[in-house]
């Protein structure tokens, strides 16, 4: 299949996606809208944290951290002084927080910023180590930043959370920024910047034997990671328009997990139909959190079910489909071409 | 400790060998050469220049390539992606330009594509180029590695037991590629090997190393008669030899 063809291809279910999309802003239920806006933003965060976790294979679990120093940043600098002074009620904003307030577009991207930042700094420590230490420190730094948010009164309210943000969010932003996070990683992973990552993965020791310099390849990553989880945490401040700590505790990574898991530790491909089924999945299965009656026995709705039906899904996927549902491999128009090809072959008699 | 008192002098273009009996520190030397353990005492020095706390990656950015004794391949990469690793260092077009799709970068992709393909042409490599490198036959895993370590265009290759697991016929194909791609390249060798005939037929001049310590040096024939290498090391061949 040509170049040419690929890239019309790929134009073509661009519009197709975004004409999907227009259809629902348009005749959608709000409760449609908000699904398809929840998918778009797990879509950035399981494309950016598999570069991290499947890419270059660092059990990295503080993502957390960086969506939440995304959300804050890009609250704070989005509302208006009126609003924060409506929300600091217990002590109050400090300079320049207090007076601030930027357009939303610069809020994202200074969301990014912020997120990409503090990754440069905890960089140096973290990625001297590898493997459980890696994890554990990197954990440790998504709870520093949750603790830090309920701590710092006067810059994120506390506890208290920021209430009452602009609903900003709309299928238009939340779409495009996958789109862009999608492709760019993308790219990214097929250049010799990802071939270096993924020898890191593979071998360490023999990537650097051969020129490699893994703190420096792992840097980018883990920046180019931070960058777009921040963008994301940013977006989910305006489309949930509440946020407090807790929305950013080590669940919120424990879901990202279960996505690129499921979807193949990384496979690009994999982590967006993960991100997909789960943020779907976890509507759908709003259903066992209701009563049930089972014939004479009545089982209250038990809030929670959900996470535990997550759960036993990513134990049998481990336990039985461990490469997931793409393995490392990802979707090209060959692959599908050659597919149909061969369905096609099937369908007519010789 | 496993090596002390180790001094080797190479000159540019040479073909050097190392044998020694079992642990008895080559592979050390290996790696204190390419940065990869930190010698306590004494220097590395490589074109005049003192390399011993360099960082592995600058030394191979200097023109120092190696091979394993145990195979460590990019195993789930091809056998393409495994050579095009080595020449990331010289890259000019920045991650920024690689996340855009620039054409600047994909000039350079296809530089280093093209520039990989003519090490796998080279090493009889480039029908697998496509295969997973952990599919290919071991022969092959260990002429990709010998490929990959030359696409960084190294002024000096180490060869950790090159030949080992190998049979006669693949033996003498190896020696004649490792002389090949030695006159090709011009450049110089330096190879650890258990099998004598191999090292005997292939090698220019011979260090022997037992304990850590360099017990001889010389041309083949010298290293055949030394008294303290066939007390040491070679004393059940030289017996069956007499």
């Amino acid at each position: 299949m040509s170049e040419k063809l690929k890239f019309w291809l790929n134009v073509a279910s661009l519009v197709l996606l975004f004409g999907v999309l227009f259809l629902f802003s348009r005749y959608g239920s709000g409760y449609q809208i908000r699904i398809l806006n929840n998918i778009a933003i797990f879509i950035t965060l399981a494309v950016s944290y598999n570069l991290v976790n499947g890419v270059c294979g660092l059990l990295h679990l503080g993502p957390n951290g960086f969506i939440a120093i995304g959300a804050y940043t890009s609250a704070l600098l989005s509302m208006t002084p009126a609003e924060k002074q409506l929300n600091f009620i217990i002590e109050h904003a400090i300079w320049p927080i207090n007076v601030i307030q930027v357009p939303f577009v610069v809020s994202l991207i200074a969301a990014g910023v912020a997120a990409a930042s503090v990754a440069f700094l905890i960089s140096f420590p973290v990625l001297r180590v590898r493997g459980d230490y890696l994890a554990i420190v990197t954990l440790g730094f998504g709870e520093v930043i949750r603790v830090l948010c309920n701590a710092a009164q006067s810059v994120t309210n506390g506890p208290l959370g920021l209430k009452g943000l602009q609903a900003h969010t709309n299928l238009w932003w939340s779409w495009g920024v996958a789109t862009l996070a999608v492709a760019a990683i993308q790219r990214l992973i097929n250049s010799n910047y990802g071939l270096a990552m993924k020898a890191i993965r593979e071998d360490e020791t023999a990537a650097r034997a051969m020129g490699v310099d893994p703190f420096q390849r792992l840097m980018l990553a883990f920046l180019i990671s931070a960058f777009f989880s921040g963008i994301a945490g940013g977006l989910l401040a305006h489309l949930i328009t509440t946020i407090s700590p807790g929305l950013f505790t080590f669940l919120l990574t424990f879901n990202l997990l279960i996505m690129i898991v499921v979807g193949g530790l990384g496979s690009t491909t994999g982590s967006i139909i993960g991100a997909v089924l789960f943020a779907w999945g976890g509507e759908a299965l709003r259903i066992v959190e209701r009563p049930m009656e089972i014939g004479p026995f009545t089982i209250p709705g038990i809030p929670g079910m959900r996470m535990v039906i997550f759960s036993l899904i990513l134990m049998l996927v481990i336990l039985f489909v461990r490469k997931g549902i793409m393995g490392r491999s990802e979707f090209s128009w060959d692959a599908l071409a050659s597919k149909f090809a061969g369905w096609r072959r099937t369908q007519t008699p010789p | 400790m496993a090596v002390s008192d180790f001094s080797i002098t190479i000159e540019r273009g040479e073909l050097m060998g190392l044998i020694g009996p079992n642990g008895a520190g080559k592979t050390t030397v290996f790696n204190m050469i390419t940065g990869m353990l930190r010698p306590t005492a004494g220097d590395i020095s490589w074109k005049g220049e003192n390399i011993t706390r360099l960082p592995t990656h600058l030394i191979t950015a200097r023109g120092i390539a190696r091979t394993f004794q145990n195979i460590k391949l990019f195993a789930d990469m091809s056998v393409l992606e495994n050579v095009m690793v080595s020449c990331h260092y010289p890259l000019d077009s920045s991650f920024l330009a690689a996340m855009l799709g620039l054409a600047k970068h994909r000039r350079e992709e296809k530089r280093i594509r093209e520039h990989s393909l003519k090490y796998l042409v080279e090493a009889g490599l480039a029908p697998f180029a496509f295969e997973k490198a952990q599919n290919l036959p071991y022969g092959l895993q260990r002429k990709l590695e010998i490929a990959r370590a030359l696409a960084t265009e190294p002024g000096m290759l180490l060869l950790d037991e090159p030949a080992a697991g190998m049979n006669p016929m693949e033996k003498m194909e190896l020696a004649a590629f490792i002389r090949r791609i030695r006159e090709k390249n011009g450049i110089t060798v330096f190879l650890i090997e258990h099998d004598m005939k191999f090292v005997m037929n292939i090698c220019e001049r011979i260090k022997v190393i037992n304990y850590g310590q360099s017990i001889a040096e010389g041309s083949p024939d010298e290293i055949r008669r030394d008294p303290e290498v066939i007390s040491a090391y070679l004393g059940g061949a030289s017996r069956a030899q007499g």
